[in-house]
């Protein structure tokens, strides 16, 4: 089981401009402004290094908010 | 059998270039420093407006040819590779045979692939070698897939660039050209397409939209999914190197130099992290040209001649994916 906080911490870390209070469980992830295709593909690597999940980019168009993408780890 | 060899390689750049400060003025969010650090290209070479892919073919052979001591009249077949012909016939081997003045006796054809294309293109020469149809046979790669990419579209205008290379295939030379494995997925074809222009939906007219990241659309125009097709390598290039190694009787630690598709940083340092080879091994060229295509292993290759990164001795494992999705792979022994 992933500590949820760990895991927003990890997603936060895959943005370099976004404020990280500005992530949080409930957030629209595709909403912030720096969500882009390459945040996309830095969210696969992650989740396949991380918690061993092979995401596809379906899951991540078909989720919208950052729990959303936890719910497919646990 | 007769064995096969590459004799020579070498690559054409067209003049203008496309850097990221001009990208970045552009598309104001896209930073100088982001572009290069997510995706490892600092400049893309553009064809001009004049300037298409036989002629971009024809000056990369004219060096080919005067670089290396090739006397023309001894090449028996061309193998051409683009998705950017200059028509959609005549065969653009046939008009590069005639400017090049080479004889009428050459056998010539044109294949469409596109980042496997330089492997396939390996491939169909060491069949056409060992079969005694040819003995000096001419691939060429050639591509001016900017031409397809649409102005607003920021992800394909950043990735891609045009470029060209010519490589002899011989039955004597500086590498052996090993044992294959090549594969395909027509599923994923939609992933990487110009829709338009074809014969099932001719050129026309059509509303243009945004996708989520911003890049413009337009059926008319390059296509890609890049997190598709990210997700599509991951997934078939690892078994496609243990197919390679295992063909060619090696294992990962006894190549000395892998080099790939040059598709992207990003992309590349993923594999090479999840396939476990040594940061040391892995070639990458970019910065100087991006993604060209069918043209980056042999540019990759002729810049690791250079860099005395390839001696003899060397054993080079290439891999080709993309586009199709098609892919490929062999073992160049130095």
């Amino acid at each position: 089981m992933v500590d949820k906080d760990l895991f927003l911490a990890g997603f936060r870390d895959l943005f370099d401009e976004t404020d990280p209070q500005e992530i949080q469980f409930e957030t629209q992830y595709k909403d912030l402004e720096e969500w882009s295709s390459l945040t996309v593909l830095s969210l696969i690597v992650h989740f396949e290094d991380n918690y061993k999940v092979k995401l596809s980019p379906v899951n991540i168009q078909e989720s919208s908010t950052v729990d959303d993408l936890y719910k497919l780890i646990v | 059998m007769i064995k096969a060899y590459i004799k020579c390689i070498e690559y054409y750049l067209p003049a203008d270039v496309l850097d990221n400060t001009q990208i970045s003025v552009d598309f104001p969010d896209w930073s100088v420093d982001k572009i290069s650090a997510k995706t490892g290209i600092y400049e893309r070479h553009i064809a001009d407006k004049e300037e298409f892919t036989s002629d971009m073919a024809v000056t990369v052979s004219k060096k080919l040819f005067e670089n290396n001591n090739i006397n023309r009249a001894d090449v028996d077949f061309i193998l051409l590779c683009t998705q950017s012909p200059d028509y959609i016939l005549p065969t653009t081997a046939c008009i590069v045979q005639d400017r090049l003045g080479m004889n009428k006796t050459v056998g010539a054809l044109d294949f469409n692939l596109g980042c496997s294309g330089y492997v396939y293109g390996l491939a169909l020469a060491k069949g056409l070698i060992a079969a005694r149809i040819a003995r000096n046979i001419l691939l060429i790669t050639s591509e001016t897939y900017t031409k397809f990419i649409h102005k607003g579209d920021k992800s394909n205008r950043t990735i891609f660039g045009d470029g060209a290379s010519a490589t002899i295939i011989s039955t004597d030379g500086i590498c052996e050209i090993g044992d294959f494995d090549l594969g395909t997925d027509g599923a994923g074809a939609q992933n990487l397409i110009i829709k338009n222009g074809g014969a099932r939906n001719p050129l026309r007219e059509e509303k243009e939209t945004i996708d989520e990241y911003g890049n413009v659309l337009n059926p008319s125009y390059l296509y890609m999914n890049g997190p598709e097709i990210f997700s599509f390598t991951s997934s078939a290039v690892p078994s496609l190197i243990d197919n390679v190694l295992f063909k060619n009787v090696l294992k990962l630690e006894t190549i000395d130099l892998y080099v790939f598709h040059q598709a992207n940083q990003f992309m590349l340092n993923h594999l090479r992290k999840k396939i476990g080879i040594d940061e040391s091994k892995f070639y990458l060229f970019l910065k100087e040209c991006g993604n060209t295509v069918s043209s980056t292993i042999p540019i990759a290759l002729k810049n690791a001649m250079i860099d005395n990164r390839i001696n003899k001795g060397t054993n080079v494992l290439i891999a080709g994916f993309g586009v199709g999705y098609s892919w490929g792979g062999t073992v160049l022994r130095f």
